[in-house]
Formats: structure tokens, C-alpha cells, sequence
């Protein structure tokens, strides 16, 4: 029974917690705890066995896995279906949200005030994320994407910073106005296909043709919507490319739309922070692959030299800010900004490689990110400040958390060894067959992130002690125990890329046949 | 007799309504004091119940061919609206009984008007006769006049009452003036006459100036009963000034009744036969009027909106949502085909629901607190969780985001306007529901993003009927939302046998 | 095209033109010797007093409205007398049922006593004479404001106001 319906149980076993969670009595702090924990315990569970059990299942195939389809909603002609199903490209990140959701429950054991309420909404969290990796349904899949928004906004808004307000707003609004154009295109889409399945499935014995099929086979021209598939002198694909692009892009965050994520990283609580740059930004770039380019192949084929300038711009804008900042956790954010613009290279490349290295590239910075902002957290929580130049000498107070950040800077520098590295190497390497210069222009962007995480290091860790800071206790059990499954990940994907590229290996040359050559 | 006793029994529901008014008058009388709120109250939910058992038993049942005493029509679109009306009648009753504070005398009044403001909406929704039509409107209105200036003594209320009496007497007589012109062209009054014989009017091609003028005034009558811009400028002034139930009533069963009109006024007299085909001078007219209330819907949204941005009182802020989703509805009727026209009554349930509920938590927290300021809303999540709570699903609703019925409502009518061409219009209705968050959110702000400590009041506990009432509405709210095929498929229905 | 409407047109402009011509070749023809009771408007023969424009106890309204009511009331039953026997049974019953219901309305009134030309303030009203500022958040805004009594000259009230302790006995 669990294994027919693996994925609905992934889903919606946070959903059940939260339940739980409401029903329980707000001052039984300790059943509360043990509630989330449980509730994102099994899930996390589930989804190993999922990894594991993933050559056995299918033999390296590139298929969907555990798809599980039945009807939602029925009226006419009108059919929304409960389809559901994974394969190598949403399966490591299922993965990834069921663990970082898990580690977030004990990142968050600090949280006193209204700490029912906040578990609920991180259960409900991660339902919505789950069940965005997990929909191939298109309008599943829009309903999972806006039941992130309202937790998101309460986890940032009320356990959040000075600024949490603002820095709340600005994220709800940001991604709901990306989000309205998305709606506006599915709509369309729904208008010109009749149909919500991104996938193909049979019916009867019949074959159905999902979104993505009839946009290869070039069925998605919108001329039975407005006349000759042209819109104020854009074609229609081009719009639908845009709408979904956008929306995606501000979720990812691509340059000109990355405003709202440093406010939203520096305002969120430690453990929001690390779901929000391990996870709520691979969503965009989960979406883009998904749906946003296949859906519109010619539209993508005329745009994505742009497209990868403005990863290019993500890369060196990014590193170039970082390199400014003094706030530690705004550091952080802005090294998310130019780590996520590989994705975005790496994708619009085209190649085996760079899409490999850009879906890489996705999981590995889920990994490391998540782990520079529990090293943040884990100073805050000390000294109650983020400034950079405030700290000074620490290693020698504080030796195991000096291991851990250096640990986790390196992976997110990309020193070859951790996970980083694979992931970076495999984009450029990818993306200089088809864009030599912006590969080169990107490679800065790479010592640019070393200089930044290197100089950041210096002032925290070493030169003179700061005596403020002299009683500072190390890093705790409970500390380590939350960061080191991402030590470990960024060590073991650094030394076996294999491991996770064997999975990813199927996926992206389905994806790539979604595209005429 | 035996046709009367047919007829008569068509009419049922209404009939119930009428003497249970009176019912409810009379009753005031007899009971004694200080009982009134309770005794008048049930005996109108009484007569709201069997009115709603009525209207159950009409459901399905095939409509009379003929309209019943030669104009009222008995079919699933006007059944779908009196239910809708019975059901907002029935919660501003509770909400008014739940009302903490209580005035001696008037009980019985407010009911019986109350009640005859619901069958002035019965009347309006169910019929295709000019006359009557107009009747019921006016029922209706000068009804909600008397409620909006109920509040006696208070300044505001009697502004809003002395103000919408002023606006409503303009739109009224435009409309009628729009009416004699339609009669005057069709020498009839019955709008499945006027249908066929501007059908023919076209067909001479006789140009459509008379026609447009008729139809202008028409619709300004249409659009002042739905706040549609630019005949809205009474709604937020009326909606802050009146009792919060009678703005209840006003923004909910008033607004529906008025979409009820406007939807069969449209539909009988100006949307070609797609299948017999009307002359192409029609067709034309019909896309050209579809345009018009397109532009009033992006207008209507627009204006809505950004007023609310502005707004600290919580009811008028509400009042320029609504003003706002007014557009978001109209956005619907411009699609002028029937597909359009089922998302407009799919629209307006779901808009029941979640507008009931924001203004029923609007009302539990002025009867608790005297106070309608957003920004002493502060700390309510933390002080009454569950009124926080379900406000929120409300707020999320009434922005329109999944998984609340507010989302799927506005999927349908995103997916009537652009299937006719309105891409546009989609993308403006998307904007505003994006502009629309701020303000809303606003309010959750309030609530629960300020700590509890700056909590202006103290713990204010609603009453375990009213939280009933909330939840109710909100658990609707979030269903809708997700289980709404039925819904859907009734709706869809209702507006199949729409003549 | 829109020959068809240019005949309402020009019975539209005759219409407003002869009405005009008639006022204007009036006021030029006629003699003007005006007096000071020519000028004064007509009351039924009696002498004006004061200006025209005060304001009006509000009870005569009320008193208006009741007549209008079986005014109207009138007018309606006149036609129904004229075919109750035709239709029969049903026009009763109709009829019967209309006078009640303004019946019911008017023995509502009567014992609310909205009747009574001297009426008496219910000092059961809370709120007092603060209420201008409150929101309507109730249907029962509160009491009437004493200025507005006192312009009805409603005289007791006041005094019963203020044996109720707001204001202290005077």
C-alpha cells in the first residue's frame, strides 16, 4: 500500500502532522516537537527508500516513476487529475526537501514563541513544496506552488527580523505577481490544449497526449485562440515562453527579479533561510526544466542566448555584491543569487553536460547554501549579530564550528573533492562549446565566489581574538547533527558524482529530446 | 383553480417570505421586552428555513413553460439566486442576533425590512418582465435605504442612508428611463419578446443608436446595484456608514440579485441565437457590448483596487474590494456566452462565502471592541486564534489563491475572458489580484505579524455560535477550493436552462 | 439612416419653442404694476408669516406618510371594488390580504407608538449623547442626539433624560 501510493504519502504526511499539530494542546511544547519531527521523519524515510530502491525500480530508465493518476476534478470537459509521478529530475530534489525539512524541525527547536503555529506552517510548507516537485498535472501543480506562499509569508512575517514586515510583503508580492502570469498562461494553455497533464498518459487503452508532447510535436500554436497565433505582434508561444520564464525567474531569482531575496534570506529565521535557498529556489529552476522551457521549444531556441546572459550576469552580479556585503547572512544570499545563475547557463547551453551540471548544480547548492546559513545561524545565535567585522579569531574558541564553515565554504567555492565542483565544472564545461565568452566572463564569477568566502573566513575565524567573543561555547551536538548530512552529501557527491549523476543521467536526455535539434 | 392552486404553488417561496415578515412584525408585539432579539430572530430564520425547503423542492423539478402569473420565471438560475439569498439573509439574522449589544425597541422592523429587501432580490432574480424587474429592484432598494440608515443618531448612518437613497433614486429612474426606451422600440415589456424583436430591428439595420442608448441606461441602472465604475462612488461610504449586517446583506445578496438582473437582461434581450444565428448586425452589437463591460471591468478592478491600497478603516477597505471583485465578476458577464456567464454564478457562491466571512469577522470584532481600524486589529491572531485564522482563509480567498475556492473562482472567469479574446483583460485582472494582496494582507499583518503585547484590547473571546458561523464559512471557503465539481456542474446546470 | 427620429426632433424644438415664445411675448405684452400682496405666494387666503423655508416639525411627517399610505390604499381598492365580483372568491381574498398587511403595519406603528403626537423617550436606551463618533457597527447605533428631540420640541424627553442621572437633576 505504501509503495502504490509512495508519493502521496510523501506529500501528505506533513499535512497529517499538521493536523496533529493544531489539535495538540499549545502547552505541550515537547509533544508538539516530537509531532514534526515525526511528521517530516517519515517522509524523509520514505524518500531514502526511494533513492535507493531508484536503478533497482527502473533500471536506469528515464520513465516516470510511482505515477499515480486519478481524477480530481470532473465537470464536462473540464479534468483535473491527481497525477502524480517523479523521475531523475525531481526525484533528488524530493529527496533533498524531505531531508532539509527534517533538519529544519531541529534548527528550529529554539522557536518558543507561538512554536504550534510555526510547526504547523513549515508542515504545510513542505507539503506544498513536495507537492510542486511531485505534480504532473499543470494545475496540481500551480495549486502545490501558491500553498508554499502563505506559510512562507507567516514563517518569515512573524518569526523573522527588524525588517520582517517588508521583507514579508515583498517576497509574497514578488512571486505572486510571477505567479498570476503563470496562471494567465495556463489558462491559455488549458484553451488551446484541453488538457492540465504536463505528461502523457493512456486512458482506455488510448493514448493522451500531455503538454510537453504536444508541444515537441508542435500542436501549441495558439492560432485557435487568437488568429494566426500572434498577439500584438508577438507570437504566441513567445508570451507563453515569458509568462512562464518570469514567473520561474523570480522564484529562482534571476537578476533583474532578485530583489526581494536578500531581504527575504536576512529577515527569515535561520532554519527558513536554509529551507528557503536548499529548496524554495530550486523550485525555479525545477519549474524551467519542468515546464517552462519545454513548453515552448522555438521561443526558447530564439531567447536563450539572453537567457544566458543573464546567467552570466546572475554569476558575476551576484559575487560581485557578495563581495560587498559585511552582513554575514546577506553574504550568503547574494552568493545564492550568483550560485543560481549557473542553472540558468548551464540550462540555455543545451548541452549533455551543461544541463547535467545545471540540474547538478541545483541539488548540490540545496546542500551547501543550507549549510552556510546554519553556520550563520549558529554565530547569530551567539552573538546576536551578523557583522563581519565584528568577529575575529574564533577558530581558536571555537575549533569544530572552524572545521564545519570551512567545510562548507569549500563546497560552495567548488573546491574539487566536494559536491560543488562536479557541479560548476560540468556546467562551464558544458556551456563553452556554445557560449565560449560568456564561459569565460561567468569563470570569473568562480574567483570572485572563493575571494568573497575566503575573506569572509579571514574576518570571522582568524586574526586576533576578539575579547568580546573570548566565552563563546562551540558549536553544539544538536548544531552538528543538523549540519553534518550536508557535510556528508557535499563530500560523498564530490568524491561519487556518480552516485546522483547515474540518476540525473536518464532525465536529462529525455529532457534534452523534448527540444528539435 | 386548479391552475391558480398551480401557479400559486410556483410561487411558494415567496409566499413564505411575505408571511414570515409579517410574522416577524407581529411577533415583536407579543413578546416581551428584552426578548425581542432572540423570538424575532428565530421566527425569521424559521421563515428563511422554510423558504430554503421550497426553493430545495423547486430545484430540479422542471420549470412551468410559461412564466408563472404571466412574469415570474421558476427556473434553476433564479432558484440558484434565491438560495443564495436566503442563505445571506440567514447569516446576517445570526449575525445580528449574535450582536452583543441590543436596542429596545425595533426588532421587528429591522427583520420584516430585512426580509422584504430578500424578496425584492427574489423578484429581481426571476424574471424577464421590465415591470417587475423594476419592482423588485426598487423593493430592494429603498429596503436597503431604510437599513443603511438604521443606526439612528449615528452620523454615518444616516450620511450612507441619505446618500444611497440620492444615488439609488438617479440610477433607478436612468434605468427606467432605459426600460420605457426598450418598450418604446418592442412595445413590450417582457424581455423574451424585446429579445426576438430587436433581433429583427437589427435586422433592418435600422443602425443601433436608439438601441445603445436604451441599453446605456439599462446598464448604468445594473451598474449602480453591482458598484460597477463609474456608478460606484456610493458603495464605500454607504458600506462604512450602515450596521455591518446591513452592509453584510448589501455587499452579498444585493450585489447577487443585481448580477442575477443584469446576467438574464443580457442573456434574453442581446445575445444572438449562436445556433439559429442572429442577423450579423447582432453579433456585432453583442461582441461590441462584451467589449464595453470588458472596459468597465478593467476600470471597475483598477479603481477598486488602488483606492483600497489607501484605505484604515477595515469596511471600507472592504467596500472597495468589493467594488473590486465587482470587476473581477463583470469580467465574466463581458465574455456575453454562456460559458461566461457560468463562471459569474460559479464566481458569486464562492464570493458568498468569503465575503460573508470577512465581514462576519469584521462585525465580531467591532461588537467586541467598537473599532473598525486595521491597525487595531494588532495582536488578534495571538489574542483569538481561531477568528485570526479564519479571517486569514478569507483574506486568502478574497485575493485568490489556491487552495480556497477565491482561486478556482477566479480560474473560471480568467478562462472565459481570454477563450473570447479578453488576454488583456486577464492580465489586468491578474495584476490587480497581485495588488490586491497588499491590502489584504494588510489585515494578516495586523493580526498576527505584530507581537501580541501591542494588542490594543484585551482578549476578546467570540462566542462559540459566532466561531460556529465563522468556521462554517470558512470550511466552505477552503472546500470550494478544492472539491467544486458539484459546484461546478450546478452551476453549469443553472445556467443550461437559462432561456 | 436616422432620417426616422428627425420628426421627434422637430416636434421636440416646436415644442420647447412655442412654450418659450408664449412666456416671452407674455412678460413684453402684459402690464406690470406689481403690489406687495400680488407678490406674496397664495396660503388659502390667509397672510403669510415668516419665511417659507423653516423647518417643519417632523411629526407632520410622519402624520403625512400614515395618510399617504391609505391614500393610496384608496386608489387601489376603487378598481378592485369595480371587478370583485367578476373574479370573485380570489379578489376577496387578495383584497383582504393587502388591507392586512397595511393594517398590520399600522397597529405595528400604533403600539410602538409612533402614533403619539407627545411621545415619550425610552430611558432604557443606553449610550446617551455620545454616540456621533461611534462606528455603526450595531443595527442599534444608539439613542436619538436631545438636539434633535428638542427640535421636535418633544419637552418631556429631556426631562426624562435627565432624571436618568447622565446630566444630574437640574
Amino acid at each position: 500500500m505504501i509503495a502504490n501510493h509512495l508519493l502521496t504519502w510523501i506529500t501528505f504526511i506533513p499535512l497529517l502532522g499538521m493536523l496533529a499539530i493544531l489539535l495538540a494542546p499549545a502547552t505541550q511544547k515537547a509533544l508538539i516537537r516530537g509531532l514534526a519531527v515525526v511528521a517530516t521523519a517519515i517522509p524523509l524515510g520514505l524518500s531514502l527508500y526511494l533513492w535507493l530502491t531508484w536503478g533497482a525500480v527502473n533500471g536506469g530508465s528515464a520513465q516516470l516513476q510511482y505515477v499515480e493518476r486519478v481524477p480530481w476534478i470532473q465537470a464536462g470537459n473540464f479534468l483535473v487529475q491527481y497525477f502524480v509521478g517523479v523521475d531523475g529530475l525531481s526525484m533528488p530534489l524530493v529527496a533533498l526537501t524531505c531531508l532539509l525539512m527534517f533538519i529544519g524541525v531541529f534548527a528550529s527547536w529554539n522557536i518558543e514563541r507561538g512554536m504550534k503555529g510555526y510547526f504547523a506552517l513549515l508542515l504545510l510548507l513542505e507539503v506544498g513544496i513536495n507537492g510542486t516537485f511531485v505534480s504532473l498535472d499543470i494545475f496540481l501543480f500551480y495549486v502545490f506552488w501558491e500553498v508554499m506562499l502563505l506559510p512562507m509569508y507567516f514563517l518569515i512575517g512573524i518569526w523573522g527580523g527588524p525588517r520582517k514586515e517588508y521583507a514579508a510583503i515583498k517576497f509574497f508580492l514578488y512571486t505572486l505577481a510571477g505567479s498570476v502570469l503563470m496562471l494567465v498562461a495556463i489558462v491559455a494553455l488549458y484553451l488551446i490544449t484541453g488538457t492540465f497533464a504536463i505528461a502523457s498518459y493512456t486512458e482506455g487503452g488510448q493514448n493522451m497526449p500531455g503538454l510537453l508532447e504536444l508541444a515537441r510535436t508542435k500542436q501549441i500554436t495558439g492560432a485557435n485562440l487568437v488568429a494566426g497565433g500572434v498577439l500584438m505582434g508577438v507570437s504566441f508561444q513567445d508570451w507563453m515562453f515569458w509568462f512562464f520564464f518570469i514567473a520561474f525567474a523570480i522564484k529562482v531569482p534571476i537578476f533583474p527579479f532578485h530583489t526581494w531575496l536578500p531581504d527575504a534570506h536576512v529577515e527569515a529565521p535561520t532554519p527558513i533561510s536554509v529551507i528557503l535557498a536548499g529548496i524554495l529556489l530550486k523550485l525555479g529552476g525545477y519549474g524551467m526544466f519542468r515546464i517552462g522551457f519545454p513548453i515552448a521549444p522555438e521561443s526558447f531556441e530564439k531567447f536563450r542566448t539572453l537567457l544566458a546572459v543573464l546567467g552570466t550576469i546572475n554569476i558575476v552580479y551576484g559575487a560581485y555584491v557578495a563581495m560587498g556585503q559585511t552582513d554575514f547572512k546577506k553574504l550568503v544570499a547574494y552568493s545564492s543569487v550568483s550560485h543560481m545563475g549557473y542553472v540558468l547557463l548551464g540550462a540555455a547551453a543545451m548541452t549533455d553536460w551543461g544541463v547535467k551540471g545545471a540540474v547538478l548544480q541545483m541539488f548540490n547548492h540545496g546542500t551547501s547554501s543550507a549549510m552556510l546559513f546554519l553556520i550563520v545561524g549558529v554565530i547569530y545565535d551567539r552573538a546576536h549579530h551578523r557583522e563581519l567585522n565584528g568577529f575575529g579569531g574564533l577558530v581558536t574558541q571555537m575549533p569544530y564550528y572552524g572545521g564545519l564553515t570551512t567545510l562548507g565554504f569549500f563546497a560552495a567555492l567548488g573546491l574539487p573533492g566536494l559536491a560543488g565542483f562536479i557541479s560548476e565544472a560540468l556546467t562551464l564545461l558544458g556551456s563553452f562549446k556554445t557560449y565560449p565568452t560568456l564561459t569565460v566572463i561567468s569563470c570569473l564569477g568562480v574567483v570572485m565566489t572563493a575571494a568573497f568566502l575566503l575573506f569572509a573566513f579571514q574576518r570571522v575565524f582568524q586574526g586576533p581574538l576578539n575579547p568580546k567573543y573570548a566565552k563563546l561555547p562551540d558549536i553544539s551536538g544538536r548544531e552538528v547533527f543538523c549540519q553534518a548530512p550536508f557535510a556528508f552529501l557535499c563530500v560523498l557527491f564530490g568524491v561519487l558524482p556518480t552516485l546522483i549523476l547515474d540518476i540525473l543521467n536518464p532525465a536529462v536526455k529525455q529532457f534534452l529530446l523534448l527540444f528539435p535539434a | 383553480m386548479n391552475l391558480l392552486r398551480e401557479e400559486l404553488s410556483w410561487i411558494t417561496p415567496e409566499l413564505c417570505l411575505t408571511l414570515f415578515a409579517c410574522v416577524a412584525l407581529l411577533v415583536d408585539l407579543f413578546v416581551q421586552k428584552g426578548r425581542e432579539s432572540v423570538m424575532v430572530g428565530f421566527f425569521s430564520l424559521m421563515g428563511l428555513l422554510a423558504t430554503a425547503f421550497f426553493l430545495y423542492r423547486q430545484y430540479g423539478v422542471t420549470p412551468p413553460a410559461q412564466p408563472v402569473f404571466g412574469c415570474m420565471v421558476v427556473d434553476p438560475f433564479s432558484t440558484l439566486f434565491k438560495l443564495f439569498a436566503v442563505g445571506a439573509l440567514a447569516f446576517v439574522v445570526l449575525f445580528t442576533m449574535l450582536s452583543r449589544q441590543t436596542r429596545p425597541d425595533g426588532y421587528g422592523e429591522f427583520y420584516f425590512i430585512l426580509l422584504c429587501a430578500g424578496l425584492g432580490a427574489f423578484f429581481l432574480a426571476s424574471t424577464y418582465n421590465l415591470l417587475l424587474m423594476y419592482l423588485g429592484l426598487e423593493l430592494l432598494s429603498i429596503a436597503s435605504y431604510i437599513l443603511a440608515g438604521y443606526a439612528k443618531g449615528n452620523r454615518r448612518s444616516g450620511e450612507a442612508a441619505m446618500k444611497y437613497v440620492i444615488f439609488g433614486a438617479v440610477a433607478s429612474g436612468v434605468m427606467l428611463y432605459g426600460f420605457t426606451l426598450l418598450y418604446g422600440m418592442t412595445g413590450s415589456i417582457d424581455l423574451t419578446v424585446i429579445g426576438p424583436k430587436l433581433r429583427d430591428q437589427f435586422a433592418l439595420d435600422h443602425g443601433t443608436i436608439p438601441i445603445s442608448v436604451a441599453t446605456g441606461l439599462c446598464l448604468a441602472g445594473f451598474a449602480y446595484k453591482i458598484s460597477a465604475a463609474p456608478f460606484h462612488f456610493w458603495t464605500p461610504d454607504v458600506y462604512e456608514g450602515a450596521p455591518t449586517p446591513v452592509t453584510t446583506f448589501l455587499a452579498v445578496a444585493s450585489k447577487g440579485a443585481g448580477f442575477a438582473a443584469l446576467l438574464r437582461f443580457l442573456q434574453a434581450g442581446f445575445i444572438p441565437d449562436r445556433t439559429l444565428g442572429g442577423p450579423e448586425a447582432m453579433m456585432g452589437y453583442s461582441d461590441k457590448l462584451g467589449t464595453l463591460v470588458a472596459v468597465l471591468a478593467a476600470l471597475t478592478m483598477t479603481l477598486g483596487n488602488l483606492a483600497a491600497l489607501g484605505q484604515t478603516n477595515l469596511k471600507r477597505m472592504l467596500a472597495y474590494s468589493s467594488i473590486a471583485h465587482a470587476g473581477y465578476v463583470l469580467m465574466g458577464v463581458a465574455t456575453m456566452n454562456r460559458e461566461g456567464f457560468s463562471s459569474v454564478l460559479f464566481y458569486l457562491v464562492v464570493y458568498y462565502f468569503m465575503n460573508l466571512g470577512a465581514f462576519g469577522v469584521v462585525m465580531y470584532y467591532a461588537n467586541t471592541t467598537g473599532d473598525e481600524q486595521i491597525d487595531d486589529l494588532k495582536g488578534l491572531g495571538w489574542r483569538s486564534p481561531l477568528v485570526a485564522i479564519t479571517m486569514v482563509a478569507f483574506l486568502v480567498a478574497l485575493v485568490g489563491l489556491p487552495p480556497t475556492a477565491g482561486f478556482i473562482g477566479k480560474w473560471f472567469l480568467f478562462t472565459a475572458a481570454v477563450k473570447k479574446g479578453f488576454l488583456w483583460l486577464a492580465v489586468v485582472a491578474g495584476i490587480n489580484s497581485a495588488i490586491s494582496l497588499f491590502y489584504y494582507f494588510r489585515v494578516a499583518r495586523a493580526m498576527w505579524l505584530r507581537p501580541e503585547e501591542e494588542a490594543k484590547y484585551a482578549t476578546v473571546h467570540a462566542s462559540p455560535a459566532f466561531a460556529a458561523l465563522l468556521l462554517v464559512l470558512a470550511v466552505g471557503t477552503v472546500w470550494f477550493g478544492v472539491g467544486f465539481d458539484s459546484l461546478l456542474r450546478y452551476c453549469d446546470y443553472s445556467q443550461n436552462l437559462l432561456r | 439612416m436616422y432620417f426616422d427620429y428627425f420628426n421627434v426632433f422637430v416636434f421636440l424644438t416646436t415644442g420647447l419653442l412655442f412654450v418659450f415664445a408664449n412666456m416671452i411675448v407674455g412678460g413684453l405684452v402684459r402690464p406690470q404694476k406689481p403690489t406687495p400682496e400680488k407678490l406674496s405666494p397664495y396660503e388659502c387666503g390667509e397672510d403669510v408669516i415668516g419665511d417659507s423655508w423653516i423647518r417643519f416639525d417632523i411629526r407632520f411627517y410622519t402624520t403625512a406618510l400614515i395618510y399617504l399610505i391609505f391614500a393610496v390604499e384608496i386608489a387601489f381598492l376603487f378598481p378592485w371594488a369595480l371587478v370583485v365580483r367578476e373574479i370573485g372568491m380570489l379578489a376577496l381574498v387578495e383584497g383582504f390580504t393587502f388591507v392586512a398587511i397595511l393594517l398590520l403595519g399600522l397597529v405595528y406603528v400604533w403600539v410602538k407608538g409612533d402614533l403619539d403626537w407627545v411621545k415619550t423617550y425610552n430611558a432604557s436606551v443606553k449610550g446617551g449623547t455620545e454616540v456621533e463618533d461611534r462606528p455603526a457597527a450595531d443595527i442599534h447605533g444608539g439613542p436619538l442626539p436631545v438636539e434633535l428631540l428638542q427640535a421636535a420640541g418633544v419637552g418631556p424627553t429631556i426631562t426624562e433624560q435627565q432624571t436618568k442621572g447622565e446630566k444630574g437633576h437640574s
